[in-house]
């Protein structure tokens, strides 16, 4: 691996002042306004940019807005209580057909990996080979989105990009306490978070798809066919199952 | 990629030959319209998108007035983070740092996500030259590179071709067997194992960028297929190619253009993965890339600024535009001769690809009606900057061309030549012996009758006593 | 109510039928019709081509005559053209400060403030327009053109005259507020997507259903253009501006039947 943190010179190529010396001549002046479509007026410094709304967000039930949210995006949501239900393990290990199962390093992954190697399957920590040839990946999630469906995997945690990328499948685990309600909830705390962002943070919603072949919907183009979230309740809820329609 | 269409060929005709192609405008007509229809189900979710989109428009207008102090801040923080940052002045800067880039340890196997600005600098046969293989992964990019042909939509890049074409193109390119079934879910299959290969092999992947956060030197990537994460994790080295307007300053931001980018692009809430990419592999990281280069790339846009297209730079690319324009519909993307198809390519061409002299007369490719502006998720005023760019075009227009309006307009500028050029008989005489015979008329007769003399205008009714 | 009329010089010179209904139409609605007959157009051709100087000396003549029907009395103009309303009340303060005469900008402002496009204008007096009927039923698609829908933002009011004739039946059909094609210079230019684009509306037409005996609309220029096309390809339905097909709903004079 290439040494981190060589000189800030060193990685910086061009002219940083003679590339921004043309947009900064322009922006001296007057900026021009549209006489006919006419622009908003700027905000005011500090003025806080809108928050979007979201119609399908039943703020006072956020794990059902989140349930059919999953289902809206082709993925199959299922809200238990305290683990993953053995008949998902069950049908999951039948589907590998041999093939070996990639989990993340977080405890969470690591327990449902375990359970899977009792029903038979091949079990590792995911690297970029095992996950290439794995049939399923089990990572766990740093945050779930209600109103999009979305769960949002950290690089740092989830053990690596591939375990939820490479496999055909994928079980995310999400605890219900780490369930909001937008995308906002997510995206604009980063500015008041202490630690940076990891490298690479990714809100996924829904399986991998493609409309490349006549707008039509094809589930699995490069990444999984099928995504599966378990949301841990650990309250005394009922099991559901909500797939997509 | 085998280059750009304009040189040599002329609106009328391309846009006549892709008309011509019934196939084409069944498939472009299919595919806007889905995408159109998720479009307003999409933003129909949101409360109040009218309003969400004029808070957009004003956040970019706030971007672009700051923009240098935000490129700066961008790539301090892309610095900060380990991250290489080349500022580009042109395409042909841009293309040599890259090569450099890729040949510099002597990669050979490079994996492109997609990316309008790579194409925008024809970046494919630069790294063929220099030896690099060069793979698009996105798969209807990878379709096109393979027919050798240039995108028809920024979002969906070969809706020009339906399964039929594409199973053909797979057997005539890429050896795929002749069996191979035409169900799309075959034809994906095939391409995910065939590119499979590709992500593993590959030790440089190319993105661009949708969004460019400075507050925190992040790249946003909007994908559905997986390619973008693919490219951005496996790869030892990554680059991404960023046009310098396309920056959010902050993450409220970049929160609400993402809440508008996929809706107004698809319809969907968010894309498959919207992954935010900032710095490289972390310790203890079992993947992702040891280099990361963020390409930042003027080639023309700095000279919008300020001007009367300044607001253009405000495009986030959705296609939101491509797919309620009605000339669109009838042409699809090739008819607008560049890289960037429907009304925002009608005002980006003339812009960007002011050189070419072919490019000042895409601006006409619009009948000015007004349905872009009313899907654009950050209202650019596109009718205004079409006709601007039509009185730029005008000033140098021909002989013939400024003869004709002058004609007009020294006829109808006063009520008695007006009259006099407008006399009933005098309108008989012209729309009989002389309309069939000038370009105009003849242009008009091309499979419609002429309109019919009336015989006597409105006016000499009014006259007569109405 | 005094009103001034802008005819629009394709009404004057190809469609003087939609100028006579235009006025008999308003003065049901109890106007009285001034014609000042030293306009000529309103410059919208010059403007969409980019040939300023050209579109502002042509339209400064219209603004003039337009003037000075308002300063005699008239309280609006009307105009049976969605596209020369935009142009009066839209455009042409930006086309006069680029042809740098800004006293015509400012007298184009008051001009456009009191600017109405006919159906616009009708439909504000509904209450007022005698009852309407056809005596001989028919259903029409309406075109929904393009300046009229997205600039003028007058959606609503042609569908609502529509609705209030008696045996006058609007029908959907899909694509209805997509356009024509026409587009001006663009009809001339880029013939083969013009005509292209009057093909989807015509093959959208023909699968209105219920079937659409007429094509209305409240824009000449669109017509003229869909109906050549058609005419062109054998189809003979016809095609009448809203303007014409109202006037044949007054009652007394004329019957009741558009022509």
């Amino acid at each position: 691996m290439r040494e981190q943190g060589a000189g800030l010179g060193d990685r910086e190529h061009g002219d940083r002042a003679g590339f921004l010396a043309p947009a900064r001549a322009r922006l001296a002046g007057d900026i021009f306004t549209n006489p006919v479509h006419v622009p908003p007026p700027m905000p005011a410094p500090g003025e806080p940019v809108p928050l979007p709304g979201y119609r399908n967000l039943d703020p006072d039930d956020l794990v059902a807005t989140f349930a059919a949210a999953v289902a809206h995006a082709e993925g199959t949501c299922h809200v238990v209580d305290r683990e993953v239900p053995d008949d998902l393990l069950d049908r999951l290990v039948a589907e590998l057909n041999g093939r070996p199962v990639v989990t993340s390093a977080e405890d969470v992954a690591r327990a449902v990996g375990a359970r899977l190697a009792e029903r038979g399957a091949t079990v590792a920590e995911a690297t970029t080979e095992r996950a290439a040839a794995a049939g399923l990946g089990v990572t766990g999630a740093a945050a779930a989105i209600a109103a999009t469906g979305t769960v949002v995997l950290d690089s740092r945690a989830a053990g690596g990009r591939t375990a939820s990328l490479l496999p055909a499948v994928h079980l995310c685990v999400v605890a219900v306490n780490t369930l909001v309600p937008t995308p906002a909830d997510v995206l604009r705390r980063i500015s008041s978070r202490s630690d940076a962002l990891p490298p690479s943070l990714v809100f996924v919603t829904g399986p991998s798809r493609t409309g490349d072949i006549e707008q039509l919907l094809t589930l699995g183009a490069h990444g999984p066919t099928a995504l599966h979230v378990v949301v841990v309740t650990d309250a005394g809820r009922a099991s559901s199952t909500v797939a997509p329609a | 990629m085998t280059g750009h269409l304009l040189p040599g060929t002329t609106l009328r005709q391309r846009t006549a030959d892709a008309v011509a192609n019934d196939r084409l405008r069944t498939n472009v007509a299919r595919a806007v319209d889905r995408f159109a229809t998720h479009r307003v189900e999409g933003l129909g979710e949101l409360d109040d998108a009218d309003g969400l989109r004029r808070a957009a428009r004003a956040a970019k207008q706030q971007v672009l007035a700051d923009l240098p102090a935000l490129l700066e801040r961008f790539a301090d923080n892309v610095l900060a983070r380990g991250g290489y940052v080349c500022w580009a002045p042109n395409a042909e800067d841009a293309r040599r740092y890259i090569v450099d880039v890729v040949a510099r340890d002597g990669a050979t196997r490079v994996a492109k996500s997609k990316s309008m600005a790579t194409e925008e600098i024809d970046l494919n046969p630069a790294l063929e030259a220099a030896g690099a293989e060069v793979t698009e992964t996105d798969l209807g990019e990878w379709i096109i590179q393979l027919a050798g042909e240039t995108p028809s939509h920024i979002i969906a890049p070969a809706l020009h071709r339906d399964r039929h074409q594409i199973k053909d193109l797979f057997v005539d390119t890429v050896a795929a067997p002749l069996d191979l079934g035409t169900e799309p879910t075959e034809l994906v299959s095939f391409a995910r194992r065939r590119l499979r290969e590709v992500f593993l092999a590959a030790e440089v992947g190319i993105t661009g960028a949708n969004i460019a956060v400075a507050e925190t030197g992040s790249i946003v990537l909007v994908t559905n297929e997986g390619n973008g994460r693919l490219v951005t994790a496996l790869p030892r080295v990554h680059i991404a190619v960023l046009g310098m307007e396309r920056l959010a300053a902050d993450w409220a931001q970049a929160d609400l253009l993402l809440a508008l980018l996929a809706r107004s692009a698809t319809g969907q809430r968010l894309s498959s993965y919207t992954n935010v990419v900032t710095g490289t592999r972390g310790e203890g990281e079992v993947d992702g890339p040891d280099e990361l280069h963020v390409v930042i790339l003027d080639n023309g846009r700095s000279e919008l600024l300020a001007g009367e297209y300044h607001e253009m730079l405000g495009c986030i690319r959705c296609g939101a535009c491509l797919n309620v324009c009605p000339v669109y519909r009838q042409t699809g993307g090739h008819a607008y001769g560049w890289v960037y198809p429907g009304p925002m390519g009608a005002v980006l061409t003339p812009l960007l690809a002011a050189d070419q002299p072919e490019a000042a007369e895409v601006a006409g490719a619009s009948t000015l009606c007004g349905a872009c502006m009313d899907a654009c998720p950050v209202q650019i005023p596109l009718q205004d900057l079409l006709l601007s760019l039509r009185r730029r075009k005008a000033e140098h227009a021909g002989r013939t061309e400024r003869a004709a309006w002058k004609a007009w307009s020294t006829a109808w500028s006063d009520p008695r030549r007006y009259r006099a050029t407008t006399k009933a008989a005098t309108w008989t005489r012209w729309a009989t012996s002389l309309a069939g015979r000038l370009p105009v008329g003849r242009n008009w007769a091309h499979g419609r009758t002429l309109p019919r003399p009336a015989g006597e205008r409105f006016r000499d009714r009014w006259k007569a006593g109405l | 109510m005094d009103v001034s009329l802008l005819i629009t010089c394709v009404v004057d010179v190809v469609t003087p039928d939609v100028g006579e209904a235009a006025v008999r139409l308003l003065r049901a609605a109890g106007c009285e019709v001034r014609v000042n007959l030293d306009q000529t157009c309103c410059g919208q051709p010059g403007w969409n081509a980019g040939f300023t100087e050209d579109a502002a000396a042509v339209a400064k003549a219209t603004l003039a005559a337009l003037e000075a029907d308002l300063d005699a009395g008239a309280e609006a103009v009307v105009v049976p053209a969605g596209s020369c309303a935009t142009m009066v009340r839209l455009f042409w303060p930006e086309l006069f400060e680029l042809a740098g005469d800004h006293d015509a900008a400012a007298r184009a402002r008051r001009v456009g403030e009191r600017t109405r496009e006919l159906a616009e204008f009708l439909a504000s007096r509904a209450d007022q327009l005698p009852p309407l009927r056809l005596e001989r039923p028919v259903t029409v698609a309406l075109h929904e053109s393009c300046h009229m829908l997205r600039e003028l933002r007058v959606v609503d009011q042609p569908r609502a005259l529509v609705d209030a004739v008696s045996g006058c039946e609007a029908v959907a059909w899909s694509g209805s507020d997509r356009c024509c094609g026409f587009g001006g210079t663009f009809s001339v230019k880029l013939p083969e997507a013009s005509v292209a684009m009057a093909d989807e509306k015509l093959r959208a037409l023909a699968a209105a259903a219920p079937p659409a005996e007429m094509l209305v609309g409240c824009d000449t220029s669109c017509l003229l253009h869909l109906q050549s096309r058609a005419e062109a390809t054998g189809n003979d339905i016809p095609v009448r501006h809203l303007a014409e097909v109202l006037a044949a709903a007054l009652p007394a004079e004329g019957g009741g039947e558009p022509a």
